[in-house]
């Protein structure tokens, strides 16, 4: 027994060395060993796969004139009603993404809800750090500035992201990526009054054909666990849909006359009218199946 | 001695632990450039502990209109020269002829420097290929190649940039024209020490990615 706490004493004085300024690693350099016994397996290569950012797509929206509906927002009220895990996550990264739609809008009221909200549901997946009492009480602070609602939301969804990263819960943050994808492509898309298919905010739609190829491996990368596989087969109406895509030719790098770095295609991505209904149909159908599977 | 072995390993992995959840922010604290033009910070950004010798690849999603900086950091134990490329995925319409085996249809073709198609299958992106993504929306292609034991597309990856052309400069600005699926491919300079790897060969890198919207010119 002392030995045990002999060795957690080390520990948190290794821990406690490593928090100090500028991570002073000679420090405990002198105390370890000389070689640590890393596997030869972290050196391989690795690949980051890029979390879709629902604040990213509403800036644009917003940027673009789509005006804001409230309505398009899951009811907070709802929120208990997700009890096993994998929907949890999933509505979990819905509410993520309405909160980046009311903060991008500065509707403050709803934005205060949804902080609150979202920070219930992660308390309930054990990801409760990631939105602390301090952050409630600087969101409440702010709430005379509104320009900072925004900041402060996608702050918290970064960490959010982070945290998972950090502590081997990919699954869990496939699943709340895939939620918060969904969420933001269903309010592009039902924000879109009289569509114009030469729009950008049409070509941004588009586009999602890349996002969700990333966002597919991923899933793809952790479908074992936490009941992705399901949720795998469930999106392949949307899949197919962005397999019909036509993509732009190869991409060059080239210099302008102003000596600006210019990465280009000969073309965009192009969706039809037929494509963008069938996506848009194929989203809510699939947003339905989240939001309906209360247990 | 069990004991020591167990809780030694314990210490290690309490302290991996802690490096990763330090290193995951270091983009931030370290890579930004307070002098540049003002650009929105970019969720795909991302920090992650390498070791000398090892290369790692971060996958980002260009949008087009946009102006995006690339700022590749890292700590000083792992030297001054690292390394990174851009590449842009693509996917290549292939013909195989009846009786050719489809590999060899795939040909490095030069622009994409030191890739191989062999590297680029073993990714995970395999998962997501062209060949899955063909089955339904592309049935009529299939049909009219009459191909039915391989893909028609592939995946390949082109160099657009590097930057130990440019004297290692660890900062890229571009413009997108047009929606991308680039991918930043991170080198440590250093050899492999053998089985084992010393603590001073592992540190923290960080890919900070910041973008603005592309100011349209003209009246």
């Amino acid at each position: 027994m002392k030995k045990l706490f002999f060795s957690i004493g080390i520990a948190l004085f290794f821990i406690g060395c490593s928090e100090q300024n500028n991570r002073k690693t000679e420090v405990v350099k002198t105390d370890e060993p000389e070689e640590i016994a890393v596997s030869v397996e972290d050196k391989e290569k690795r690949s980051f796969y890029p979390i879709p950012s629902p604040e990213q797509m509403f800036t644009f929206i917003n940027d673009n004139g789509l005006k804001y509906n409230k309505e398009l927002i899951l009811g907070v009220s709802l929120s208990g009603d997700y009890n096993d895990p994998t929907h949890k996550a999933l509505v979990f990264g819905i509410y993520t993404a309405d909160l980046a739609y009311a903060a991008a809008y500065q509707d403050v009221e709803s934005t205060i809800k949804l902080y609150k909200t979202v920070r219930t549901l992660s308390s309930e997946l054990n990801i409760e750090e990631l939105i602390t009492e301090e952050m409630m009480q600087n969101m409440q602070a702010n709430m005379e500035n509104p320009d900072s609602l925004a900041l402060i939301a996608g702050d918290s969804y970064y960490r959010a992201v982070e945290y998972l990263e950090s502590n081997g819960q990919e699954s869990k943050l496939a699943l709340m990526s895939l939620g918060g994808w969904v969420e933001s492509v269903h309010i592009t898309l039902s924000a879109m009054e009289d569509v114009d298919m030469n729009s950008d905010a049409v070509e941004r739609i588009a586009s999602q054909k890349i996002t969700f190829g990333n966002l597919y491996t991923y899933l793809k990368n952790n479908e074992e666990e936490l009941g992705i596989k399901g949720e795998l087969e469930k999106v392949q109406p949307i899949r197919s849909v962005f397999a019909g895509i036509i993509e732009g030719n190869s991409g060059k790098a080239i210099k302008s006359k102003s000596g600006k770095l210019v990465f280009g295609r000969g073309k965009e991505i192009q969706i039809t009218k037929e494509q963008y209904a069938a996506l848009k149909s194929a989203i809510e159908i699939y947003r339905a199946q989240i939001v309906a599977q209360k247990s | 001695m069990k004991q020591v072995i167990f809780f030694t390993v314990i210490i290690f992995s309490a302290l991996s632990a802690k490096a990763q959840i330090e290193c995951s922010q270091y983009h931030k604290k370290e890579c930004s450039d307070k002098e540049g033009v003002f650009m929105k910070y970019d969720g795909q950004s991302k920090s992650a502990i390498m070791a000398k010798g090892q290369k790692s690849e971060f996958h980002l999603v260009a949008y087009n209109a946009q102006d995006y900086r690339i700022t590749v950091c890292n700590e000083s134990n792992l030297g001054n020269e690292v390394r990174f490329k851009i590449y842009e995925k693509q996917k290549v319409f292939a013909k195989p002829k009846a009786d050719e085996v489809l590999e060899e249809v795939f040909e490095d073709d030069g622009a994409t420097d030191d890739y191989s198609e062999d590297d680029y299958s073993e990714d995970d992106y395999d998962d997501y290929s062209e060949d899955d993504y063909t089955e339904d929306a592309y049935s009529e292609e299939v049909a009219v190649t009459a191909v039915k034991r391989g893909p028609q597309f592939k995946l390949v990856k082109e160099l657009l940039y590097d930057n130990s052309q440019n004297g290692y400069n660890p900062k890229i600005e571009f413009t997108a024209e047009g929606s991308m699926s680039l991918i930043i491919e991170v080198t440590v300079p250093g050899s492999d020490s053998g089985m084992k790897l010393k603590v001073r060969e592992k540190g923290c890198v960080g890919v900070l990615i910041e973008r603005t919207a592309s100011q349209r010119t003209g009246f």
